[in-house]
């Protein structure tokens, strides 16, 4: 009976403090995305013709932990298959943040543009059971900045 | 190059899903097939048990049959009363009972594999008549002619094994609290097959079923001495006291049994052999 | 649309470039890819279950790209990758992102 109050009130805590946070980095996240609008940031690997730029690595990186709630819900998916739809909010938020920092940083340099944008995301700590304990996502370009400008 | 300023739109990424929802269906889904899933591994795995010979049961329960030994006052009228029952009950070929008798305060008597039944002293002490003494033995020996031990623990096995390989390997744990709900429903519906059986031993020894709904009024008043509440019918490994009474109530109805009669007291010098037995 | 991980297409010129789109898909497998799994681990051979999880993973990620493209506007995704991580127990995360752009 005891480990059902427990269980029970983590689940709660879980989810509205889970809740509220996911809702306010968000809130966050999308102030600064409109704030960024105006970097552009590309995959490819070439520098634009005709132009000198400056070129320097930019990265950004977050980690971001799982609540009981989402690791229940998670577990529950287990059982039956499907979209594990309590993770893709919580990796939707680390790849929009992490992004976010590396424009911030390319920005602070005074960059024109990222190029060769890449991804990394790994676990980090898997907890007891093998269960997720947190999940780091590491943006990280080239920013180009305006150097002399040729032609 | 051109560049245009663009957004994404929300919720391509993300499935736009409300949590508690989602939490809701998953729950509602995995406590179905656990209940369904035990279900019908119960049924299989009592069935199956059913099957393993007496004899191994024995083999399973030698350590235990090592009797207290010296002949007492208690232990022989446990025992003539025991031939009384055994007379009545119609036991399968090779089926002996081997009682046993503990002089520990505990209110509880059980019946185990190898047809060992055990009789504690607070239980004995309370009971007011024979007939009730009488219940209380056949109820147990009753258990051990439907093979109750042996399919109990082969239930157990089969559940917890199934379970464990299905939910062991997750925070689903505490999922596992559903399977042992539909196991209290086999062991419910034991103890009333059990009640039936005893009460008809009861029938056959004296000519009437007064003084067999002592026992339950006994354990009745035990649970209010100590302000034990049962909790909800669903949650207990017995049915609830008063459905006990009314359903051997019934069922003498059924046969028209005498439910008129005197109880036959207990033998004094039985009373007083318990009471300085502690 | 145009989907490839070249930015360069031959006879092509791209008008107009929006930057980065992905799309990304967590899933699980069921209590029976599990066992399966389970007791592959003992005999060996291929996971036949786990390579259709991921297949699947893979076109719906391809498919949330591609509606963030045509939000967008864009008509082609250049310079295309994948990225997979194994996020929790028994799910996996596949993730794409490129550059969407108009191609003439």
């Amino acid at each position: 009976m005891m480990d059902l109050i427990i269980f029970l009130s983590l689940l709660v805590l879980g989810y509205l403090v889970g809740q509220w946070t996911e809702k306010r980095h968000y809130r966050s996240i999308r102030e600064r995305e409109q704030q960024l609008k105006g970097l552009p940031i590309v995959t490819y690997r070439f520098p634009p013709k005709n132009k000198i730029f400056d070129q320097r690595l930019v990265t950004g990186n977050v980690v971001i932990s799982v609540d009981y709630f989402k690791r229940f819900i998670a577990a529950l998916r287990n059982f039956f298959g499907g979209r594990v739809t309590s993770y893709e909010s919580l990796l939707d938020r680390a790849r929009r943040e992490a992004l976010l920092r590396m424009k911030e940083q390319a920005e602070a340099m005074g960059a024109a543009y990222v190029f060769n944008v890449k991804y990394e995301t790994a676990s980090i700590s898997k907890g007891r059971k093998n269960a997720i304990g947190s999940v780091e996502v590491l943006a990280y370009g080239t920013a180009m900045i305006n150097g002399s400008n040729d032609a | 190059m051109k560049f245009e300023d663009s957004e994404i739109p929300e919720g391509i990424n993300v499935t736009q899903v409300h949590p508690l929802k989602e939490l809701a269906v998953l729950l509602g889904g995995a406590a179905i097939v656990i209940v369904l899933l035990v279900y019908a591994l119960g049924l299989s795995a009592g069935y199956l048990a059913r099957y393993i010979p007496f004899e191994t049961e024995l083999k399973l329960a030698s350590p235990f049959a090592q009797d207290a030994g010296q002949p007492t006052e208690i232990l022989d009228y446990l025992e003539k009363l025991k031939e009384r029952v055994v007379d009545v009950m119609d036991l399968p070929e090779g089926m002996t009972i081997r009682l046993h008798y503990s002089d520990a305060d505990t209110v509880n008597a059980f019946a185990t594999l190898g047809g060992n039944v055990v009789l504690f002293r607070g239980l004995l002490e309370k009971l007011p008549n024979e007939n009730a003494l009488v219940m209380l033995m056949a109820h147990e020996i009753a258990h051990v002619k439907h093979r109750d031990p042996i399919v109990s623990i082969g239930r157990g096995l089969a559940v917890s094994t199934v379970l464990g390989l299905v939910l062991g390997q997750s925070d689903l744990d505490v999922l596992g609290n559903t399977g042992l709900y539909t196991i209290l429903h086999f062991n419910r519906e034991m103890e009333a097959d059990a009640d039936r059986e005893a009460l008809e031993a009861v029938y056959k020894i004296y000519g009437h079923t007064s003084g067999a709904e002592d026992l339950f009024h006994t354990i009745q008043t035990y649970r209010e001495e100590l302000d034990e509440k049962e909790g909800p019918a669903f949650l207990q490994t017995h049915p609830l006291d008063q459905k006990r009474i009314d359903a051997i109530d019934n069922y003498s109805d059924e046969h028209h049994w005498a439910k008129e009669g005197k109880p036959a007291p207990i033998p004094p010098s039985f009373v007083e052999a318990l009471a300085t037995d502690r | 649309m145009l989907i490839t991980n070249m930015e360069l297409i031959s006879g092509k010129k791209v008008l107009k470039h929006f930057g980065m789109v992905n799309g990304s898909s967590v899933r699980a497998k069921h209590v029976g890819r599990d066992l399966m799994a389970g007791l592959k681990n003992i005999f060996g051979g291929e996971l036949k279950g786990y390579t259709e999880l991921l297949q699947e993973s893979r076109e719906e990620a391809l498919e949330r790209m591609k509606l963030q493209a045509e939000a967008m506007g864009a008509n082609a995704i250049l310079n295309v990758r994948f990225s997979t991580s194994s996020v929790a127990q028994g799910a996996a995360e596949i993730f794409v992102y490129g550059s969407a752009v108009i191609l003439e």
